[in-house]
């Protein structure tokens, strides 16, 4: 029961503190790791990599069960690119 | 986080330039991974990069084939899938689309399966994007 209420949905505030995160830090994360991933859990970064594959496997060997927040960072350039 | 409240993202700043992304649940493999988005209300379709479904592996390719244009004229192919969605504290069934030509290194959100669920505020001199639960 509990981990199917578990599967219904993210806790809002869990997802809402990763948006906090990548408000704070995407300017810094562009500088230093442009089109990289990166993987976040509990307010760390926690995983730099080529793919999304390979930083899930970095935060699953760091003994994180929970699916981190990935993301490829983008530069001011690929934002450009949207009209 | 009450449903019908507003959920309040600020824009996200890289190089100067700010812009509507936000975080996103998504439902793939069984899992919730957070994903980012960008918020592109010229944009029919929510489309995710196929390089997020393959490294989850989540196949994509079973999804409904339509042909999108973009920007520069040219049809890229995006599979549609139903799944479960997660904006601030509401979760539906939205329309998403997956494809490895979106051409941009980034996540769209889309206005098909996804707006009408929400009123959505775009606030540039606050710098903040609301979607609120449509009741």
């Amino acid at each position: 029961m509990r981990a199917r209420a578990k599967a219904e949905m993210m806790d809002p505030k869990v997802l809402m503190a990763y948006d906090r995160w990548v408000a704070r830090n995407l300017d810094e994360m562009a500088r230093k790791y442009p089109h990289k991933v990166i993987a976040v859990y509990q307010n760390k970064l926690v995983a730099v990599g080529d793919s999304y594959k390979e930083v899930y496997a970095a935060a699953r060997a760091q003994g994180i069960k929970e699916c981190p927040f990935a993301m490829e960072v983008p530069t001011a350039e690929d934002l450009e690119a949207v009209l | 986080m009450l449903p019908w409240r507003p959920t309040v993202f600020p824009y996200k700043i890289v190089g100067g330039r700010w812009s509507p992304m936000i975080s996103v649940g998504l439902w793939l493999q069984g899992r919730w991974p957070p994903i980012e988005f960008y918020v592109d209300s010229g944009a029919a379709y929510t489309i995710v990069r196929a390089k997020v479904a393959e490294d989850v592996g989540f196949d994509y390719r079973k999804g409904r084939k339509v042909f999108v244009q973009v920007g520069d004229g040219v049809l890229i192919p995006v599979f549609l899938h139903d799944l479960p969605v997660q904006i601030g504290g509401r979760r539906f069934t939205g329309v998403i689309g997956f494809s490895a030509k979106i051409g941009v290194p980034f996540n769209l959100l889309g206005r098909l399966g996804v707006f009408e669920h929400f009123r959505i505020c775009f606030r540039e001199k606050r710098r903040v994007v609301s979607f609120q639960g449509e009741i």
